[in-house]
């Protein structure tokens, strides 16, 4: 028989089945809301980093006053902005800094400024936000789950399978397709109402929302299968719900937490506050060595006396040494931060739900490497800095106001698009998911050959 | 068209079916008669190809359901106790899907009519969900399919339970026109009098075992009664 035929019956009562509109104006309401708490974070965060744009105009206007009688660098307010389909998703953006202080003889330990001010609750940092990957992530599965957990236990509870099966009909095939419908008429309503309310938050992007469609139709799918193969060895309705709540919880809530424990033993986080005390100690035995060393030691007078004091290059010499010295504590917490990270974004290969959040999190820029990226370029920015306020010390001549003006400015280098390498590879581990369960559910087919 | 030969089916250390035999022709009428368990649903679940015989076979039209389902099924009818169809559906829509399922060629909107119609169904009974539909009706559309599969063997287990007098007697109507039109059908039922009345022949079954097998024209019901009852253990 023609699958249009059983297509076509199985969205006409699922369409007249009442639970499918509530379940998706519920997904509507929620995903409405998520994404209007997406575009406000958005929107706060914008005018953070207007108030710190502002200050660097300030402070940029300040020190050209000093242009012609000190050595001046212009000191730089880098932000981190919000990604174009930044509304999908916060992600990690509160985990790391959005902003740096950068400046030439700046303490490098001091480039990031943490600013939580725009967290209303520390509720929210220790339970999330509640934006749309959160919907997509934890309420999706359970749209699909309502809609797919007992399509055909629901039938061989009923008896109705019976009466299917003594018809000259293939299991496999009769099921696929009913999964298929599932498929077309709740899964492609929610994709599209995930992408109508991130359009309406402000996410416009044309390859933002057609990576954000991709992850979502696949990681639904990725449900849809699941509760394909529940089916095949269920019987009843109750027993397939059962399942399917206890796979929901597992895979959306205890698998990453235990998998995060499971980091922590293998690969632990390296105490911030035990590395701030030993470096600020570190810090500050260096700088006593240095002024002891200084008045022991003073410079000799130049004559004649030099256009930028001496003090400044002895300064800029002691900040260079200090920097050096403390180089190795610094590289060797970042390595234990990084063998950390590395094991996190390991796990996500193993797990839909985290390679979901993973994807959506790059989709919308507010992901891990980004932040990083970002910390690369302040670091190298302020390593810019340095340079030209030595070329000066070095020519003992003062900037003149248009070098000033030309001095390099922060600006964010390309961190990837929607669809860079890591969506990808997010991309990848669900197909292969969706594939491997699909193998299984083959192979259980045989289960649901009888009524 | 229908022949169980040496049937036997074990669920684990239970002996559900004991070396049963026998063959239902084109327009014969089989009644199995015996209590709960006595392996009726059993048998019919293994010409339908829902179990695997332990030994022996069961064949329709000299086909094997476990080697050939599809073309088993495709001259079979099944009528449950029940007729469980998709309630969201109406009565024609859900005789439409199964017609489909079936692989019945002419499905014309009138040959579906006619179907539900000649079963007995009210014309405006037709566009109505089945959830509003009583257990006649759901049993009438089940004879609808019948029908328009034109199935050359009906598989019915118990399907007059449950219905009121009239209900089953016109349902037992519509099965004497199959049977009179060539249908071979096999039906399980613990009702011994309409047994009696619309049997070919009558198979008293007991504990898996069929033990005794009765030419339904040549025994009255009052006899049928007593032998049933002798066979169950229990002398009236």
């Amino acid at each position: 028989m023609s699958c249009f035929v059983i297509v076509g019956y199985e969205a006409r009562r699922l369409v007249r089945d009442r639970a499918l509109p509530v379940l998706l104006s519920l997904l509507l309401g929620f995903g409405g809301y998520a994404a209007w708490n997406g575009a406000d974070w958005v929107q706060k965060r914008e005018a953070a980093i207007a108030l710190i744009k502002a200050e660097e105009q300030e402070r940029i206007a300040f020190g050209r006053r000093f242009v012609e009688t000190q050595l001046v660098v212009p000191g730089l307010l880098a932000a981190l902005p919000p990604g174009v389909m930044a509304p999908v998703s916060m992600g990690q953006a509160d985990n790391y800094p959005f902003n740096a202080d950068v400046s030439a003889l700046g303490d490098y330990t001091m480039l990031f400024e943490r600013v939580w001010s725009d967290i209303g609750s520390p509720a929210v940092r220790a339970a999330g936000r509640f934006d749309l990957a959160f919907v997509i992530v934890f309420l999706l599965p359970l749209v699909i789950l309502a809609a797919a957990y007992d399509l055909w236990s629901g039938e061989r509870e009923r008896g109705i399978a019976a009466m299917v099966l003594s018809q000259p009909v293939a299991i496999g095939p009769l099921i696929a397709v009913k999964a298929l419908t599932r498929g077309l008429v709740v899964l492609f309503p929610a994709t599209a109402i995930v992408l109508a309310v991130a359009a309406w938050a402000g996410a416009r992007e044309p390859l933002g929302l057609a990576a954000l469609a991709l992850a979502v139709i696949l990681y639904g799918a990725f449900w849809l299968v699941i509760a394909v193969v529940i089916n095949l060895v269920t019987r009843r309705s109750t027993e397939a719900a059962i399942a399917a709540g206890a796979i929901w919880l597992l895979v959306v809530v205890m698998a990453p937490s235990l998998t995060l424990t499971a980091v922590d033993l293998v690969a632990p986080a390296p105490s911030e506050m035990g590395f701030a005390t030993e470096l600020k100690a570190r810090k500050a035995e260096i700088t006593e060595r240095q002024r002891l060393d200084r008045e022991a030691n003073p410079a000799p007078a130049r004559s004649p006396a030099p256009t930028i004091p001496e003090r400044l290059r002895a300064l800029y010499a002691d900040r260079v040494a200090l920097d050096n010295e403390i180089a190795p504590m610094i590289a060797a917490h970042q390595q234990a931060k990084r063998a950390r990270r590395d094991a996190l974004d390991a796990v996500r290969f193993f797990l839909p739900s985290v390679a979901v959040q993973d994807a959506l999190d790059r989709i919308a820029g507010s992901d891990a490497d980004r932040a990083l990226a970002f910390e690369d370029q302040a670091r190298a920015a302020q390593l810019e800095l340095r340079h030209l306020y030595k070329s000066h010390l070095d020519r003992d001549a003062l900037l003149t106001p248009a070098e000033y003006d030309n001095a390099p400015r922060f600006q964010l280098r390309g961190t990837g698009g929607a669809f860079q390498s890591g969506v990808l590879a997010d991309l990848a581990t669900l197909f292969i998911a969706n594939l491997l369960i699909l193998i299984a559910a083959r192979c259980l087919r045989g289960q649901a050959a009888t009524p | 068209m229908l022949c169980a030969k040496n049937l036997t089916k074990d669920h684990g250390a239970h002996r559900a079916l004991d070396d049963v035999n026998f063959t239902v022709g084109p327009g014969e009428v089989y009644c199995l008669l015996g209590a709960n368990g006595a392996g009726k649903s059993t048998t019919i679940k293994l010409f339908l190809g829902f179990l695997k015989p332990t030994s022996g076979c069961a064949e329709v039209d000299g086909l094997d359901p476990q080697q050939e389902p599809q073309a088993v099924r495709r001259r079979l009818l099944y009528i449950p106790e029940t007729v469980a169809l998709y309630d969201e559906l109406t009565g024609y829509e859900n005789l439409d899907y199964f017609a489909r399922l079936a692989g019945v060629a002419d499905r014309s909107p009138a040959r579906l009519r006619e179907s539900l119609t000649e079963a007995g169904l009210a014309a405006n009974a037709f566009n109505r969900r089945v959830g509003q539909y009583s257990k006649g009706m759901r049993q009438k559309v089940g004879i609808a399919l019948a029908i328009i599969k034109e199935a050359k063997a009906l598989l019915l287990d118990e399907p007059s339970s449950g219905l009121d007098p009239e209900a089953s007697s016109e349902f037992h109507e519509l099965l004497m026109r199959q049977r009179d039109q060539g249908a071979a059908i096999l039906m399980a039922t613990h009702d011994l009098f309409r047994a009696r009345e619309v049997a070919t022949t009558i198979g008293i079954m007991q504990a898996g075992r069929l033990r005794r097998t009765v030419d339904a024209s040549k025994i009255t019901a009052n006899d049928l009664e007593s032998l049933y009852l002798e066979e169950m253990g229990r002398r009236s």
